[in-house]
């Protein structure tokens, strides 16, 4: 096998250049020192950092989309882990239906949900409001929530639970103190994922928003195609870096639920 | 009353006694099951129906007999085949040495198909932007090196959207088919070896076929997400042929035409249904985004 | 002989070979010689290398050093599908999208013979392991034995001077194991192939082998037939390893009496050959190993110029129908342990009495004591000493 390897270096590098060089080059050129977007940049500078977080349409976009992001995750969170219980322990008729309603956010095209979406806010005059961006992305985390759930209780031992009734404990009780403690992992994921579809998403977003209400990639979105300068690029920075964030974090939580367990 | 009596009765009730339909554990999926129909289902029957009444059914006929939405239609399956083999030929092997190689240079390989899957899509698009421009990063390297004279034109046509979607899309083929190669018996190979295999024949006759519900989890899922793009071939392709999403867009935004711009949306959803129902026959799509555990 | 037998059985020499993984030393040296037709086990504990040694013969790993010889040619640095040898694995290793037949078929198909030749070694083979008919099924449709003998035959059907077997019966139940035991014995017999047997049970290696070798932290403690592995264990482990035994250890001592085995507790004669044998000098510490079925057990001393006796306290008796077992307690955590058959007995002491346990000298095996190399003498263990007889 060592005798091909220089053919696998070269197509590991090749592809893995491929796949990474894109985001580091977008990190670069948010340092740049010109006013256009060139290659290579002539200096480093902060000034577009400095310029995001100076211009208000960047920060009122920030702040809208955590708002959003947060108040999706929170309630995809809910749900998802009510109807992943459900999912799981419950007996109820249809399943396949049931679960391959869950799973249809995943599967319709952004653009058709976001059509739909548009459509119906404004018949219901909630379009351009931030609860229907809401509802929308919620939508979108649901069924992240609800794998990540269930994968979680599926490794779950139920005599766990049973010990705890028999010491006594009520369903309520039990739920609290046992159950969520151990499908936290799941849970947590589930949130993660949830907060970062709605932090990325970008379609629907376009579809809901309004100049008064817009979410980052809104404004990513309009300043790409008006290619005006590279603060968009300084932008793009840090909505990774949150991802990067969250993505690093979920991993530690992961690890050192894997060691407790 | 006797206690034989009495235990008679009570097998006989128990005997009555079936198990629910629905039970306390069942009831906790209605919540997102309702909100679920409120918000998602909802708005996408209205949609349908705005297609139908907006100002009539013959807005299908109108969608299906227009060139230019053919076209697009067509455009559109062709993008996604070609972006589908691209994955397929990249991430094949990419896998394949993820499973083979020491569990150090393994993550890394899994890292560096993760990573780029977390960042937004739409700042993936935008960073191919800033690579494929004339003015910008590739062209750049190829014109410092001397490879060409002129910048070449690597995006505004289809093989900017290819190479972005690619990039994008390529996760979806690693993740399946490296856990399709994780499940496989680790003996099969030395054992086929063994047996008098060359190591290539090995590779064709029992490692490969072994795979294939993997390449198919994979395709199906690479293909059905790819048809629905819009950022990419928005920024990346050229706005003369478009992409079916690019045309629903184009008829809600600009042409405000909303019956249409369903009756759009209505064929491109009834086309992804249909392809996920159809591959989920031959793939094991559930096993392979981890949903569920194969039934030895 | 049935006519798929090896037209050139397999003579396998193994030289030193050596496997390091990282600290662990997988195998230490390991030397081995077998003839060809012969049945080989290697027996031992799980990591004592046995698996490893195996390997290293496949192919599937490359022994640090050291040299693998196929009826006297050196096959260490050919590539597995070079070598031209049979292996059925633990698991079975069976290709879950081909059937039965196309299993056994593959290795022929990789020779690419003419078509009407596969069927008809494919057939021959199923029938060998008694699965004539079963050919079109697939491995999931088969049970557990039924996979194993696939396994056999897509092993076999190629004719390999060598068979090399994993663990091939751990995976089934006991009275399975037992009728494939038989079977695997049969059938490398009637094909005269050479087999390499991979175990942890010494049942199964002693009802099925020519020649066993015992493994011990990646090396050959012993390798011999079964009887000498039993009757003269060359090393501490091996007797303890195999089968049931009472051991006695300390120095070896001589005087004008003759020699015996001295710790500060007790002296126990030893035979003259059994001394030599071992080529010990006075003064090193030594092991004594006797089998239960050598040990008398009496109510009374027993007077006897050539055997050993001591005297100790009948702690537990265990009936097993054909036999009992005694176990006597002779003070200072030293024990004896004797199996009677049943009927041999004329007085059967009980329990808490006090006894005396004998043995012929020459039933007596000297061994080495590694562990106690370099121990200070008689490690006091302080208790009731049982009195000691030395009988002349």
């Amino acid at each position: 096998m060592s005798r091909s390897l220089p053919l696998k270096a070269s197509f590991v590098g090749l592809v893995g250049l491929f796949l990474v060089a894109p985001t580091v080059v977008v990190v670069i050129i948010s340092f740049t020192s010109a006013t256009v977007l060139s290659f290579p940049p002539p200096g480093l500078d902060t000034r577009w950092y400095a310029k995001f977080f100076a211009d208000a349409q960047w920060t009122n976009a920030t702040v809208t989309s955590f708002v959003v992001g947060v108040l999706s995750m929170a309630l995809a969170t809910t749900l998802g882990t009510l109807a992943a219980l459900g999912l799981v322990r419950g007996r109820f008729p249809g399943r396949a239906v049931v679960v391959a309603l869950i799973l249809s956010p995943l599967i319709v095209p952004s653009v058709v949900v976001a059509l739909g979406m548009y459509i119906f806010y404004v018949r219901v005059g909630l379009a351009g409001t931030l609860p229907a961006l809401v509802l929308a992305h919620t939508a979108l985390g649901f069924p992240f929530v609800v794998v990540n759930v269930a994968a979680s209780l599926r490794t779950l031992d139920e005599t766990v639970e049973q010990a705890a009734r028999g010491l006594g404990a009520g369903p309520l009780y039990t739920f609290f103190r046992v159950t969520l403690p151990l499908i936290l992992p799941g849970v947590v994921a589930g949130a993660l994922f949830a907060f970062i579809t709605s932090w990325d998403e970008v379609v629907v977003a376009l579809f809901l928003s309004t100049p008064l209400m817009q979410t980052l990639p809104v404004v990513i979105w309009a300043q790409v195609k008006n290619d005006v300068d590279p603060t968009v690029a300084a932008a793009s920075t840090l909505v990774s870096a949150l991802s990067l964030l969250i993505l690093c974090s979920w991993l530690l939580v992961r690890s050192r639920a894997g060691v407790r367990a | 009353m006797s206690s034989t009596v009495v235990a008679r009765a009570a097998a006989r009730a128990a005997a009555r006694r079936r198990p629910p339909v629905v039970d306390g554990w069942g009831l906790l999926i209605l919540p997102g099951i309702v909100f679920l129909l409120l918000a998602f289902g909802i708005p996408l029957l209205g949609m349908g129906l705005r297609s139908l009444t907006d100002p009539s059914p013959v807005t299908y006929l109108e969608a299906f007999q227009t060139r230019t939405f053919l076209i697009s239609m067509g455009y559109t399956l062709q993008v996604a085949v070609v972006v589908t083999l691209a994955c397929l030929l990249l991430g094949y092997p990419w896998a394949y040495l993820m499973h083979t190689t020491a569990p150090g240079v393994r993550w890394v390989l899994a890292g560096m198909v993760i990573l780029p899957f977390w960042s937004s899509l739409l700042v993936r698009t935008y960073a191919w932007s800033v690579l494929l421009r004339p003015s910008g990063v590739i062209n750049f390297i190829l014109l410092a090196l001397g490879i060409v004279h002129e910048p070449l034109t690597l995006m505004g046509n289809t093989l900017g959207v290819v190479i972005g979607m690619t990039q994008i899309m390529l996760p979806f083929m690693v993740l399946p088919l490296f856990a399709v190669m994780s499940r496989m018996d680790p003996d099969l190979v030395p054992a086929a070896q063994g047996l008098g295999a060359r190591p290539a024949t090995a590779f064709f006759r029992i490692f490969l076929p072994l795979t294939l519900p993997g390449i198919a989890a994979g395709v199906v899922l690479v293909f059905v997400v790819s048809l629905g793009f819009y950022i990419t071939p928005t920024v990346l392709g050229n706005a003369r042929s478009p992409m079916f999403s690019q045309h629903i867009v184009n008829q809600t935004t600009v042409l405000l035409d909303f019956g249409l711009a369903s009756a759009l949306a209505v064929i491109l959803l009834v086309v992804t249904v249909v392809l996920i129902y159809v591959g989920s026959r031959f793939a094991s799509l559930g096993e392979a985004l981890g949903f569920e555990e194969r039934r030895q | 002989m049935s006519s798929m037998g090896s037209e050139l059985a397999g003579a396998l020499r193994l030289e030193g070979l050596t496997k390091l993984y990282g600290e662990h030393l997988a195998l230490d040296g390991v030397s081995l010689d077998a003839r060809a037709g012969e049945f080989v086990t290697l027996l031992g504990a799980s990591g004592s290398g046995k698996t490893t040694t195996l390997r290293c013969v496949a192919g599937f790993l490359k022994p640090d050093s050291g040299r693998v010889f196929l009826n006297g040619r050196d096959i260490t640095g050919l590539a597995i599908h070079e070598r031209n040898i049979g292996m059925v694995f633990q698991n079975y290793a069976l290709f879950p999208h081909m059937t039965a037949a196309d299993n056994v078929a593959f290795p022929l198909q990789v020779r690419k013979l003419p078509r009407a030749e596969i069927q008809r070694r494919v057939a021959e083979a199923l029938e060998l392991v008694h699965l004539g008919g079963l050919g079109g099924r697939y491995p999931r449709q088969l049970s557990g034995g039924q996979q194993q003998r696939v396994a056999l035959a897509r092993a076999i059907v190629f004719r390999p001077p060598l068979l090399l077997m994993d663990e091939p019966l751990g995976a089934l139940d006991k009275k399975l194991r037992e009728a494939m035991q038989i079977e695997i014995t049969r059938i490398s017999r009637e094909l005269g192939v050479t087999v390499i047997y991979v175990t942890h049970d010494q049942e199964e290696a002693l009802a099925m082998s020519d020649r066993i070798a015992v493994y011990h932290q990646g090396r050959i403690e012993q390798l011999g037939t079964g009887e000498e592995l039993y009757e003269h264990p060359a090393t501490l482990f091996v007797a303890s390893f195999m089968g049931e035994s009472s051991i006695f250890r300390g120095r070896l001592e001589r005087d004008l009496s003759g020699a015996y085995l001295a710790n500060e507790r007790r002296r126990i004669p030893v035979a003259e050959a059994a001394c030599a044998r071992l080529g010990l000098r006075p003064g090193q510490p030594a092991a004594l190993v006797v089998r239960p079925e050598r040990v008398r057990v009496r109510g009374a001393a027993e007077r006897n110029g050539a055997s050993a006796s001591v005297r100790g306290v009948l702690r537990e008796v265990v009936y097993l129908g054909s036999a009992r077992k005694y176990l006597v307690d002779l003070g200072g955590e030293q024990q004896v342990l004797a199996r009677v058959a049943a009927g041999a007995e004329q007085d059967w002491p009980s329990v808490g009495q006090e006894v005396t346990v004998s043995w012929d000298l020459e039933y007596g095996v000297l061994v080495a004591d590694e562990a106690a190399e370099g121990a200070p003498p008689g490690a006091a263990a302080p208790a009731e000493s049982a009195a000691l007889e030395a009988s002349r």
